[in-house]
């Protein structure tokens, strides 16, 4: 029973590393962009989640939603500011380069965050989030965790639909393969990056928000993200949302039952441990995917 | 001939450097009726929130003490802020540039362990007496150059396992630690021993991580254990995180944690789930005595809220330099404040009643209170309701 119920939370983690990783893929293999600015954006998805809900007083559903696009204006933002004039200098494509500018935004975007808390410890108020306990057999599960679970699932869908099956998904897609060639088929790369920028963002902005609820967080909430999630799209894989979407839920788990049955001192240290194994073995991700040597 | 003129060219802004800091060695810790007391503040970075509380403390003390005339002879401390961060590479250049001004006859320091004992090499080295304000690992004072006026919580942590065992009497009880910490792990030690030889049963220990956020498997692994209740020495966010965590999947058990979920912030984070959970204090207005009573008069007027064991603990450290100040001559210096902060073995009438000093630590066990936020966000102290099981 025990590992049943440790089983359901770290799936439900896993959903939140999830979430992130989605975003983190679709902006790796749309701008070739390692973008360690991606955690922020879960920060202030669950900052404006929170303070729709104390400050404006609304629901949590309407919280939900406003995480999203607050993640997805910072990423967009954070993409015209930073990766927009490298990208026009003819930088964009230097992975260092960008990665130094991302390092740059995350850093900033993580004090603004402190000095508009307080650094204080945040919680959404009790009963503001729908908390109720469901018990099936003995293991006892949080609707907070079923949302996040089925948050994910159909985040990662919708974004793989978008990227697949839509004219807009072609044509980030192909400005994600060759911007050149996308250009001259007619495509306006301008569009397509700030689309997979929104989308990214909004993933992110949302596992912010799953990941806050039922707890407390500070203005430091996106730094553990980043590494699980980072460490989640390496092993899905950086060129398919299902990829990433499943590396995240195979990071959730690890960490959980790892803590459980190994050691809660050595759990991050078993998950990266993965990480290095996927990399040894499949140094592509478990799914296809590109490379991260791509420059 | 290069090399010459490149050594004569550094010469003599040298040579300027070296008398400006001999001029300023001459001049002594005074400067118009000034007694310059550093501090190195922690108003951003991780613990921000801690260090407005604690910043709130001191500069309260040292208002009173200036208004008061508490030093005597016209003279007054001021306050040379250095922002730290509870960072120690940034806290150590701050104590660095305190070091090297010779008119700084002291210094408050330090809410982070690692800090504290980052930062002590420097002030000690420069001879410069610190105080640590409100790092909690044992063994940081190091007497003549560092004292200690945080109250110590493995003391009060002890002294409220004693009080759960004898009052709530729990058949058997967890514990959940942050075991990268050694605060942490001294502060969850000191919680066993109040345990120890009571008859409650241990049920055993869940580690958790300083940068672990999420608690749902700590929470599911300490449930199983089902204890009758269970002892968080954990960091702040943590702790009220592993509460909310383990009250949200159903656990009706006593909850025992530290004084860390004393402050208002920590009460607006979790909200009435720490109703009920003990935690042990040396500073609680409703049982203080009359200088505590006055200080959180004081702090209400000014701040617009209740003082907590942080903002005790800042006064407390800003009141016992200023008393060193005081006892140590019409011309403090360095030396003269070093002596006079070992010289204090017991100050009456504090905010905390009668403290005494021992090896350089401040102790007042007499004044250890356990309290308890009530739903409604006021604090009094605990009773128990009886432990139930899990």
């Amino acid at each position: 029973m025990l590992f049943l119920q440790q089983l359901v939370n770290g799936i439900s983690l896993g959903a939140v590393y999830a979430l992130f990783a989605v975003g983190f893929g679709v902006v790796f293999s749309t701008m070739r962009i390692l973008n360690l600015a991606q955690g922020v954006y879960a920060t202030w998805g669950a900052l404006f989640a929170y303070w729709t809900i104390t400050e404006a007083g609304l629901p949590f559903a309407v919280a939900v939603l406003a995480g999203a696009l607050a993640g997805a204006v910072t990423a967009v933002a954070v993409d015209q500011i930073a990766f927009q004039p490298l990208r026009s200098r003819g930088g964009g494509e230097q992975l260092l380069g960008t990665i130094i500018t991302s390092v740059a935004l995350w850093i900033s975007l993580r004090e603004a965050a402190s000095l508009a808390t307080g650094a204080a410890p945040l919680g959404f108020p009790p009963g503001t989030v729908p908390n109720d306990l469901l018990q099936v057999g003995g293991v006892r599960v949080l609707m907070t965790q079923i949302l996040a679970i089925v948050c994910a699932v159909a985040v990662t869908a919708a974004i793989h639909l978008i990227l697949h099956r839509t004219r807009l998904g072609s044509a980030i897609r192909a400005v994600g393969h060759d911007r050149g060639a996308a250009m001259l088929g007619g495509v306006d790369p301008r569009v397509a990056i700030l689309t997979a920028a929104a989308l990214a963002g909004a993933a992110t902005g949302l596992a912010g928000v799953f990941f806050a609820a039922g707890q407390t967080f500070t203005f430091g909430l996106g730094d553990g993200l980043l590494l699980h999630g980072f460490a989640a799209v390496v092993i899905g894989g950086m060129g398919d949302v299902r990829g990433a979407a499943f590396g995240g839920f195979l990071i959730g788990v690890v960490q959980v039952l790892s803590a459980q049955y190994i050691s809660a001192s050595f759990q991050d240290a078993i998950t990266f441990g993965l990480l290095l194994a996927v990399l040894v073995a499949r140094p592509r991700g478990l799914f296809r995917t590109v490379e991260l040597g791509r420059a | 001939m290069a090399l010459t003129l490149r050594r004569r060219s550094l010469a003599a802004p040298a040579a300027a450097i070296a008398a400006a800091t001999l001029a300023s060695a001459c001049t002594g810790g005074t400067k118009e009726g000034e007694v310059k007391i550093g501090f190195i503040t922690a108003l951003t970075g991780p613990v921000a929130f801690a260090g407005r509380t604690f910043a709130n403390g001191i500069e309260l003390a040292v208002d009173q003490v200036n208004r008061e005339g508490y030093l005597g002879g016209g003279r007054k401390i001021k306050l040379v802020k250095k922002e730290g961060a509870e960072k120690p590479s940034q806290a150590v250049d701050q104590a660095r540039q305190l070091a090297v001004d010779q008119s700084v006859v002291g210094a408050l320091c330090c809410i982070l362990s690692p800090v504290a004992g980052a930062v002590k090499v420097i002030t000690t080295d420069a001879e410069l007496p610190l105080n640590i304000y409100g790092a909690t690992d044992l063994g940081l004072q190091d007497p003549p150059y560092v004292v200690r006026t945080t109250t110590l919580p493995q003391v009060a942590n002890k002294h409220l396992a004693q009080a759960v065992a004898a009052d709530a009497e729990p058949a058997s009880v967890a514990y959940v630690v942050t075991q990268d910490n050694s605060g942490w792990v001294s502060q969850y030690q000191s919680f066993k021993e109040g345990f120890a030889g009571t008859g409650v049963r241990d049920l055993g220990t869940v580690n958790t991580l300083a940068a672990q956020t999420d608690f749902s498997g700590a929470a599911g692994e300490l449930m199983a254990k089902n204890p009758e209740a269970i002892v968080i020495s954990t960091l702040q966010q943590s702790t009220i995180s592993l509460v909310k965590a383990l009250r949200a999947r159903g656990y009706q058990g006593l909850l025992i944690t530290t004084e860390v979920v004393g402050s208002p912030g920590a009460f607006k984070a979790a909200g009435a789930t720490l109703a009920g959970v003990p935690f042990p204090v040396y500073f609680f207005a409703g049982k203080a005595g009359p200088a505590g009573q006055e200080f959180a008069r004081s702090y209400e007027a000014e701040y617009g809220t209740d003082p907590d064991a942080y903002a005790a603990q800042g006064y407390m450290a800003a009141f016992m330099m200023a008393t060193a100040v005081k006892n140590a001559g019409a011309d403090p210096t360095r030396e003269s404040v070093t002596k006079a902060l070992s010289d204090i073995e017991r100050l009456d009438d504090t905010i905390y009643g009668t403290v005494r000093f021992r090896d350089g630590q401040l102790y007042a066990p007499d004044s250890i209170v356990h309290i308890t936020w009530t739903k409604d966000g006021r604090q009094r102290e605990w009773a128990p309701a009886g432990a139930g099981a899990a």
